[in-house]
């Protein structure tokens, strides 16, 4: 098992721990207090103290808090998102907790280097596709991706930009790396479980959905993702 | 002929490999070609035991390569058909013990004696399954309707293709249609809209395979049960002949209808 970060720091902690760092502030919540105290003391968290970071990234540091999928959820819904908190990862080392987080689509282990993030802003151009990708395949670019094909289950399409897909996406998407949310995610015929723009993961999404197996555009609005049917 | 080196694969375990390599094995050698179904599998080797050879394996492909023995003397002729033999593998050893460049070499040799090479693939995406495909010309890939099955195959068809192997084919094995009618297993257009490669049969779920199995005598050699004749068509469609799929829920009513005569005698 890794060392974990700030252990000993966290033993004697009772409050949520801000601090500096170089991509922005890690944020450990120490693991010696209840769920319901951790959600108590986040919600009391100043407003001050969130928004020293100034747009800055945080590294949520659950430390070794078993946290379950619907915590999680309730931990973004009631904390992350409302307070328009942009997370750069998660980390934890209690394993069930960290299967969790990837369960969800969820960034875990320490944040890129800002070096390797924020790459220049010129346009890097755009990454046509004329193929369908299969599980275990993984495409990444720092622009804008297009395929002209299917993104199967257990494929992964990462961009920097937007991705647009004419086929199939029942894989993972993830637009906007670089934690921007002005790009966009359309899907000719949406099926995956999560999707991803930006610092916003939408987790658990299902054939409930009305947009379900249909031509969709995905855009991140008031904070939050918001899926739409496409129509042209 | 030219000869041709076909894996059969699937990621996935349990779905059906080695039963398929034997059957086809067997179907082939019937038509007349010289085939050898080698065990890929090293260290869990089945295929000795689904062709009832168990009792005849001497030497094992590692034993080739590494000059134990002879090629020939690790061959085990099938007496039921004059032209089908096995390749065993190695139960002792793991599936480090051989290279993909060793397995290139013993596909070699085996090109210059046989029409057919079957290699049954171990489960997996390691080691195991990359030498197993790396000599193979062709692939064809087993899936069962079901999601991680077909997910699995979808893997495995997307490192086939990137090693080269071409065609890769598909089997869909232990189809139920009471199940696709229920709603409760993929179709098979449901698998090949995922999958996106050729179909080369349709492989019902049939109690016969698992009697076969424990008898060590694969159906092709005779029997007529669903399985048996689904495997004898795969073949067929492999040596290029144009056999149309039959609707399976028609075999399932000629089954049926087929039961209800025996009932009254008429046949």
């Amino acid at each position: 098992m890794p060392e974990p970060i700030e252990e000993r720091g966290a033993k004697e902690l009772k409050d949520i721990l801000l601090k500096g760092a170089g991509y922005g502030i890690r944020m450990i919540v120490p693991d010696g207090i209840s769920e319901e105290e951790m959600f108590l003391k986040l919600d009391t968290l100043s407003a001050e103290a969130l928004s020293l970071g100034g747009g800055l990234g945080v590294v949520l540091d659950l430390q070794g808090r078993p946290l379950s999928r619907p915590s999680i959820l309730r931990l973004m819904s009631e904390f992350i998102w409302p307070k328009g908190i942009k997370v750069l990862s998660w980390t934890a080392y209690d394993a069930a907790t960290l299967e969790n987080l990837k369960a969800l689509g969820i960034s875990t282990g320490e944040p890129v280097p800002e070096k390797r993030r924020k790459k220049d802003k010129s346009t890097p151009g755009a990454l046509l596709l004329i193929r369908s990708l299969r599980s275990g395949q993984r495409v990444e670019h720092d622009g804008d991706v297009i395929i002209i094909g299917h993104v199967n289950d257990g494929a992964e399409v990462l961009a920097g930009g937007s991705i647009c897909i004419w086929g199939r996406l029942k894989g993972t998407a993830h637009g906007g790396l670089d934690g921007s949310g002005e790009h966009t995610v359309v899907a000719g015929l949406f099926e995956a479980n999560h999707i991803r723009i930006g610092t916003k993961v939408s987790a658990s999404l299902n054939s409930d959905m009305e947009w379900w197996g249909k031509p969709v555009i995905i855009t991140v609005e008031e904070n939050s993702l918001v899926v739409r049917k496409l129509r042209l | 002929m030219d000869p041709r080196i076909i894996v059969i694969t699937s990621g996935k375990g349990g779905v059906g490999k080695t039963t398929t390599t034997s059957n086809i094995a067997v179907a082939l050698a019937k038509m007349g070609h010289r085939v050898v179904a080698v065990d890929a599998d090293i260290g869990l080797r089945n295929l000795d035991v689904m062709m009832g050879l168990e009792n005849r394996v001497v030497y094992n492909f590692i034993d080739v390569l590494e000059g134990t023995c002879r090629l020939n003397q690790a061959l085990v002729r099938d007496k039921r058909a004059d032209t089908l033999f096995l390749l065993p593998a190695a139960q002792t050893r793991t599936k480090d013990a051989v290279t993909p460049d060793q397995m290139e070499q013993l596909c070699d040799m085996l090109r210059k004696e046989f029409d057919f090479i079957l290699l049954d693939s171990p489960a997996g995406i390691e080691g195991g399954f990359k030498n197993a495909a790396v000599g193979a010309d062709e692939a064809l890939v087993i899936a069962t309707p079901e999601v991680p099955s077909v997910r699995d195959a979808d893997r495995i068809i997307g490192m086939l293709e990137s090693m080269g192997k071409a065609p890769i084919r598909l089997i869909v094995n232990r189809l139920r249609s009471n199940l696709v009618r229920e709603g409760e297993m993929l179709d098979v257009r449901d698998v090949l809209d995922i999958l996106a490669i050729d179909l080369i049969g349709i492989v019902p779920e049939d109690d016969s395979v698992v009697k076969s199995s424990n008898r060590g005598e694969p159906l092709a050699f005779g029997d007529s049960s669903p399985a048996a004749l689904a495997f004898q068509r795969i073949a067929s469609r492999i040596v290029g002949e144009e056999i149309p799929f039959p609707s399976f829920e028609e075999e399932q009513n000629k089954g049926f209808f087929a039961a209800l005569k025996k009932f009254f005698g008429l046949k």
